[in-house]
């Protein structure tokens, strides 16, 4: 079968952009914050944020409350650094929304997505039975999903993610 | 891990402060306010006053810098250093001035209570402070009181988007200085609301407008053991301000005017007081 220039283009520009887009990270980050009041003291989470390693540029919201923080290219946010970072800029965080990259694993009855090496991964937790099978097939075909969802720190083992939604590349 | 025993004078003596010089805080009163953890603060401010009465006329101008230090979220600690450009007294058509380093102060902030809620955010705080004898007391005006002083308060506030609400209570604790004067002790009430006219965002100038009332209690001054009855009295100031800041930079300032005054005895009263600061966190 001979592709046609448009197959051909579209095939060459998939193999270009893939790379970036299936890369396991986490790209994006939306932290709820508490107590922001005060644009100048707003600075010291500017400040405390931008040492968290991977974090490429942020953007605070006064009004929302909000801090949605962008991975450097090709870097993950390191996700277990923001919580304390909030904390030493004097607020406090209420919720953490990750986009994350990354392939489902499967130990035992849990699900897992793992969007960097061994230790990063989040546990996937409050799944619908739907999406659960969804979940177990990107694992049995170790596609890459992208999965943006809540996050919720752990004082031990993986932080958990409660997906809202979830999209495989190559289904 | 246990800390060298000298940490614990050490911090103690940096668990001071005499004065507000943090964020957005009233800047005449005193909030609750630190600066994150391991933050820089600098500070430059000029503050001047007039009193006049009984005969006299009192000015002085005062260059102050400060630096403040985030030890932790809650725990902050300032050294302020004021140099005197000019304090002037006239009387009878004599005019005596002088000029140099005032006293130095090494003040620190303790907030021990904080509720963070989306958009507000309330906190308490408590001071402590110690003025060292550092300017010269034998110069005609005194550039500094010539005794080391102490310093307790207690702050709250409310802030939010839109509202700011600040109240405090101040005591200053006098000890004797040079030539046996023992100043009379102090109490500082202070009260204040500022409003932000227009809602903003980070990275974009943001003013806020301040009303303060700063209530005082001065003691009589102690000479040689007995009363000098021209000292002490209660006064109260109404006092405008604002606070504008755009990121890490702010500039504030604002006036004191008296809006009553009862002063023991001939004594000048005061007319004016003013202060104008800029600050940066790094």
């Amino acid at each position: 079968m001979r592709m046609n220039s448009i197959e051909t283009a579209f095939l060459a520009a998939l193999f270009v952009l893939a790379p970036a887009a299936l890369q396991a990270q986490i790209h994006t980050l939306t932290v709820s914050v508490d107590g922001l009041a005060c644009p100048f003291c707003a600075y010291g989470v500017e400040k405390k944020l931008k040492r968290v390693e991977g974090v490429e540029s942020m953007d605070i919201r006064m009004n929302e409350g909000t801090v949605t923080i962008s991975a450097r290219e090709g870097l993950s946010i390191d996700i277990k650094q923001v919580p304390r970072a909030i904390r030493d800029s004097g607020f406090s965080m209420r919720e953490i929304k990750a986009l994350a990259t990354g392939v489902v694993k499967r130990d035992g009855q849990g699900l897992f997505l793992q969007y960097g090496g061994a230790d990063d991964v989040f546990q996937l937790r409050e799944l619908s039975s739907a999406l659960r099978e969804r979940l177990l097939q990107y694992a049995e075909n170790g596609e890459t999903v992208e999965v943006e969802g809540i996050v919720e720190e752990r004082p031990e083992g993986p932080w958990t993610l409660r997906p809202e939604s979830v999209e495989g590349f190559f289904r | 891990m246990r800390l060298p025993a000298f940490i614990i004078p050490v911090l103690a003596v940096i668990l001071c402060v005499f004065g507000p010089a943090y964020a957005h805080e009233p800047i005449f009163g005193l909030g609750p306010h630190t600066i994150f953890k391991g933050g820089l603060g600098v500070e430059i401010e000029i503050e001047g006053e007039r009193a006049s009465g009984a005969g006299e006329v009192e000015t002085e101008y005062v260059l102050q810098s400060e630096i403040i230090y985030g030890i932790t979220t809650d725990l902050a600690a300032t050294l302020a250093v004021p140099y005197v450009i000019e304090r002037a007294i006239e009387s009878g058509g004599v005019e005596r001035s002088a000029s140099g380093l005032g006293d130095v102060s090494l003040r620190g902030k303790y907030r021990f209570w904080r509720r963070d809620a989306p958009c507000v955010q309330d906190a308490a705080a408590f001071v402590l402070g110690v003025k060292f004898p550092t300017g010269d007391d034998d110069r005609t005006p005194r550039l500094g009181s010539g005794s080391t002083d102490f310093l307790f308060a207690l702050a709250a506030s409310r802030e939010s988007l839109k509202w700011y609400y600040f109240g405090d209570i101040r005591y200053r604790l006098n000890t004797k200085g040079g030539g046996g004067l023992e100043k009379g002790d102090r109490f500082f009430a202070d009260l204040a609301v500022g409003v932000r006219p227009t809602r903003t965002e980070y990275l974009k100038p943001d003013l806020v407008l301040i009303v303060e009332l700063n209530w005082e209690t001065l003691m009589e001054d102690e000479l040689n053991g007995s009363d000098v009855g021209d000292s002490g009295g209660n006064r109260l100031f109404l006092s405008p301000s604002f606070f504008f800041t755009y990121r890490n930079v702010a500039v504030k300032g604002g006036v004191q005017v008296p809006v009553y005054q009862d002063l023991n005895g001939e004594q000048p009263e005061a007319d004016y007081r003013f202060k104008l600061a800029v600050e940066g966190h790094f």
